[in-house]
């Protein structure tokens, strides 16, 4: 596959965070930091810090203080050294601090959100239920991503991502895929987006879509043609079938013995070559892909169980 | 920018509807039988030239920039088969 250009998102404005309603946000100091900008999806509490100890402090992460960081505030509020490390925090400034469960905030820290543009939001939700959602929306969006050609498919419940030369017949074997009852995603130009963690999502990156092109008909609506029953916006990335050229140079997979891997964005996926010819059913050989990767996910190695099985069967005629 | 046989040039598209499925097609058409690989690239996106999905994916809207990358034996000819369309606003307007 070719070499792997990775996009990095563009920052979110603190503004977003209001606009993601499970998060029960509401502003109430510090409106002038609604336009600060967010880059990183990491977040903090900054309990530590408000003791003084700022060795590893990142500004540039959401803070949040919970339960913990407000009673320590309220036992130390007359205590000008945790007073000095407050202003800290807020001069450094950080993006925006969120206090969670609707716990109290004092006067002095929203003097300190005003005087330094940063804003203060509350939620009603407890600190680990909204880090949790916090963390969600912000991986989505501050991801960084990859672009390849393909065609992006559910199939039998698995992502999979079929790329190839053009007019190799991808956008067909889709076709046939959504004629079987699986479901389109997206032709041509798939974004891939990692979460940090090891998962990938695919997405179409048209800002019209499920069209595709089918050569000798034209641009066709999949979603009109074939309903909403087998098109979806996204889907988790779980395997890769490249479709090529049959060369009887080359030499193809035989036994299947052994997996192989391709990397996108660092992640390792099950990665699966086909050699196409004329006649030679696509759809079905991706759908056998798609199972052959289900099998060894759950264990199943069917050439390696027929291998064993054939040693056996050799071992019991030998004693003949 | 050229080497041999690798040609990069900027192109501003003009015409008032932008890079829609006729210009795209026309613009496939003139590449497509042409011996090199080429590319267009916008806001950081890459789609291969010969795919009409691709092209329209980019959604070059008016006075917006592409960046075309052609490959090959015939790499001048697509770079002035592309420039010719863009100049002539794809026969619209």
């Amino acid at each position: 596959m070719n070499e792997e250009r990775v996009f990095m998102p563009n920052p979110v404005p603190v503004s977003r965070l209001l606009e993601w309603s499970d998060l029960d946000l509401r502003v109430v100091a510090g409106e002038s930091g609604l336009t600060r900008k967010i880059e990183r999806p990491e977040l903090n509490r900054p309990a530590l810090e408000m003791a003084g100890f700022f060795e590893k402090w990142q500004c540039d992460r959401i803070q949040i203080l919970g339960t913990g960081e407000i009673a320590y505030l309220e036992a130390h509020r007359n205590d000008k050294a945790v007073a000095h490390n407050i202003e800290h925090i807020f001069s450094s400034p950080p993006p925006c601090v969120i206090i969670t469960g609707n716990l109290p905030i004092f006067d002095e820290i929203i003097s300190l959100a005003n005087q330094y543009g940063v804003s203060i939001f509350v939620s009603s939700h407890h600190t680990t239920i909204f880090t949790k959602r916090l963390w969600d929306h912000l991986e989505k969006e501050l991801s960084p991503y990859v672009v390849k050609r393909g065609v992006l498919m559910d199939v039998f419940n698995l992502g999979v991502l079929i790329t190839g030369p053009s007019s190799i017949g991808k956008s067909e074997s889709a076709l046939e895929l959504m004629n079987k009852g699986h479901t389109f995603v997206a032709d041509d130009l798939i974004l891939i987006k990692g979460g940090g963690l090891s998962k990938l999502t695919g997405t179409g990156r048209s800002p019209v879509p499920y069209h595709m092109e089918i050569r000798g008909i034209g641009i066709i609506d999949v979603n009109r043609m074939y309903g909403p029953r087998v098109v979806r916006m996204e889907k988790q990335l779980d395997l890769v079938v490249e479709l090529e050229d049959w060369d009887i140079l080359k030499e193809y997979e035989r036994l299947g013995i052994e997996s192989k891997t391709t990397k996108i964005l660092g992640i390792d996926l099950p990665y699966y070559k086909i050699p196409v010819k004329p006649g030679r059913n696509v759809s079905t050989i991706v759908e056998v892909a798609v199972l052959d990767h289900k099998l060894k996910e759950s264990g199943v190695r069917m050439a390696k169980e027929f291998d064993e099985n054939l040693i056996k069967a050799m071992q019991k005629h030998e004693g003949r | 920018m050229s080497n041999s046989n690798s040609i990069t040039k900027t192109f501003t598209i003009i015409n008032e509807l932008g890079l829609h499925a006729r210009p795209a097609m026309l613009l496939v058409q003139a590449i497509s039988r042409l011996e090199c690989s080429v590319n267009i690239e916008k806001d950081g996106f890459e789609a291969d030239a010969k795919s009409i999905m691709g092209v329209l994916t980019l959604a070059a809207e008016q006075n917006s920039h592409i960046i075309v990358r052609a490959e090959g034996p015939d790499a001048e000819k697509a770079i002035n088969a592309i420039e010719k369309l863009v100049e002539e606003k794809f026969g619209e307007d």
